[in-house]
């Protein structure tokens, strides 16, 4: 054999054992997966959306949070607008002037709010916060992210269960709302009430009862900045079904919890126009009942709160 | 020239050879775990990480609320634990629209497990106490819970269906 076969010879089988090799590791990658990949061949997808957002104790809270759904906002504006076309056409007729007390106006969210991309740092105005009320808090609670602030918070709560200092079970302690006002010197308050009144007999007696407890806030907390916030809508489906618990009801309450506000030298705030659509009805994809927020809603609401505080929205 | 050849060719079948034994090596790892001394597969419930199995919660058990993750310290706070008791634990609420959640949480011994499956239950006392006068329809769904323990890992879930979800959770044990 001449030295050019012998060459010949040699490239051609190293030729072959290279193309070999190459099927033997394409082979195996098919079966094994890549290197690293082991844990991806489960029977199930642990790397559902759900479950990467899910909060361990080894886990990144901050990567959870929806820093950019704040634009979505905006979407809002002819709801907002017309929430509060209602509130002030009744608040008109009243004649109260323009105070602190006088009822916010629910215009879109500015460009400002785009600004705030670290929801840790928006959520800081809530420091020294106590928040109390219903579910729909008790959802706000779980899910808004905001973390720092008190509450004193429960499913069915009314403001006569709160004002005869009914015990609940927050946060792993039982305590009555007087138990939380005694807690620290608060900035600010936050009461939400009304939802589960709404199918009352009178709304004077909502009132009277909601007016005391603002009295007895008042007096445990002198120094803190009261806001009742409106009650939510609630869904069009919902809306359309609820006897009760419906946006007509609703609106007729915001109305006289706006002159609640201003009878006693309180804000009045109102963060429909997060969460509403442009008639004025809960997003559907808002909730599974029609009346309690999820946690993108929930975080949108507090998202809303943080910038009608820091004046970012008018 | 001829020996510059033959090394070149040396050093390519050296490199296939390695890179095959380095294939191998992976292959390995990525092998099934041992058998025990039945024959039985071991590997799928020891291994199991609390990850895993809110993963194979949430693929397998319906629930009928949106159902979304909590922060670590309110869960801690809700089901009233010390933080020491718990080594790693994931918690999901419903909005309030049901009496639905669940939690997976790896204790850090058998003390802390017991201290864990204690809070769980009262927890669930204080979602009946909640729901009486809200929606009582919910409180069938609290008279039997689900309080699932496999190795160091406690499963608690509140759902439309318990026993399915417990069933599910034994198969998924097997």
């Amino acid at each position: 054999m001449g030295r050019t076969a012998m060459k010949k010879k040699t490239i051609k089988a190293i030729g072959l054992y290279t193309l070999a090799t190459a099927v033997v590791i394409a082979a195996g990658y098919g079966i094994y997966g890549a290197p690293n990949e082991a844990s991806a061949s489960a029977d199930y997808d642990v790397s559902k959306e759900n479950t990467a957002s899910g909060d361990t104790l080894v886990s990144d809270k901050a990567s959870e949070k929806d820093v950019t759904s704040q634009a979505e906002v905006g979407k809002n504006e002819e709801a907002a607008v017309k929430n509060e076309s209602i509130a002030v056409g009744n608040e008109g007729g009243t004649g109260k002037s323009a105070t602190e007390t006088e009822p916010e106006t629910l215009q879109p969210p500015t460009a400002n709010q785009d600004a705030v991309t670290d929801v840790d740092e928006a959520y800081k105005i809530f420091d020294n916060t106590l928040f109390i009320g219903d579910s729909r808090t008790e959802g706000f609670m779980y899910y808004a992210g905001v973390d720092n602030a008190n509450y004193y918070c429960g499913k069915s709560m009314t403001v006569d269960k709160i004002l005869e200092g009914k015990k609940l079970s927050v946060k792993g302690e039982s305590i009555s709302v007087y138990d939380a006002l005694a807690k620290k010197d608060y900035d600010m308050i936050f009461i939400s009430a009304g939802l589960n009144e709404l199918g009352w007999y009178s709304i004077d007696s909502f009132l009277d009862t909601y007016g005391r407890l603002i009295d007895a806030v008042r007096e445990k907390q002198p120094g803190a900045k009261i806001y009742l916030q409106a009650v939510l809508p609630v869904t069009a489906h919902r809306s359309d079904r609820d006897a009760t618990n419906n946006n007509t009801q609703i609106y007729w309450y915001n109305v006289n919890i706006i002159d609640l506000a201003n009878q006693k030298g309180v804000n009045y705030i109102n963060a429909a126009p997060a969460v509403v659509d442009n008639e004025g009805f809960l997003y559907s994809d808002s909730t599974s009942d029609g009346i309690h927020l999820n946690k993108t809603y929930c975080e949108k609401w507090a998202q809303y709160l943080a910038a009608k505080l820091k004046g970012e929205v008018e | 020239m001829k020996k510059y050849n033959r090394a070149i060719a040396f050093f390519i079948v050296m490199m296939f050879t390695a890179v095959i034994c380095f294939g191998c090596g992976q292959e390995q790892e990525n092998a099934p775990e041992p058998q025990d001394n039945d024959g039985n597969d071991t590997a799928s419930t020891e291994k199991m990480t609390v990850s895993e199995i809110t993963g194979y919660v949430l693929d397998n058990i319906v629930f009928q609320d949106q159902m979304n993750a909590i922060s670590t310290d309110l869960f801690l706070g809700l089901y009233n634990l010390e933080k020491e008791a718990v080594a790693e634990a994931v918690a999901y609420e419903s909005t309030g629209a049901t009496a639905e959640e669940f939690a997976v949480i790896r204790t850090e011994s058998s003390e802390a497990a017991e201290q864990v499956k204690n809070a769980i239950q009262s927890r669930v006392q204080s979602q009946k106490e909640s729901f009486e006068n809200y929606v009582p329809g919910e409180l069938a769904k609290l008279e039997d819970p689900v309080i699932f323990e496999q190795n160091d890992i406690v499963v608690f879930i509140i759902c439309n269906d318990n026993k399915g979800a417990e069933k599910l959770l034994e198969d998924m044990s097997k």
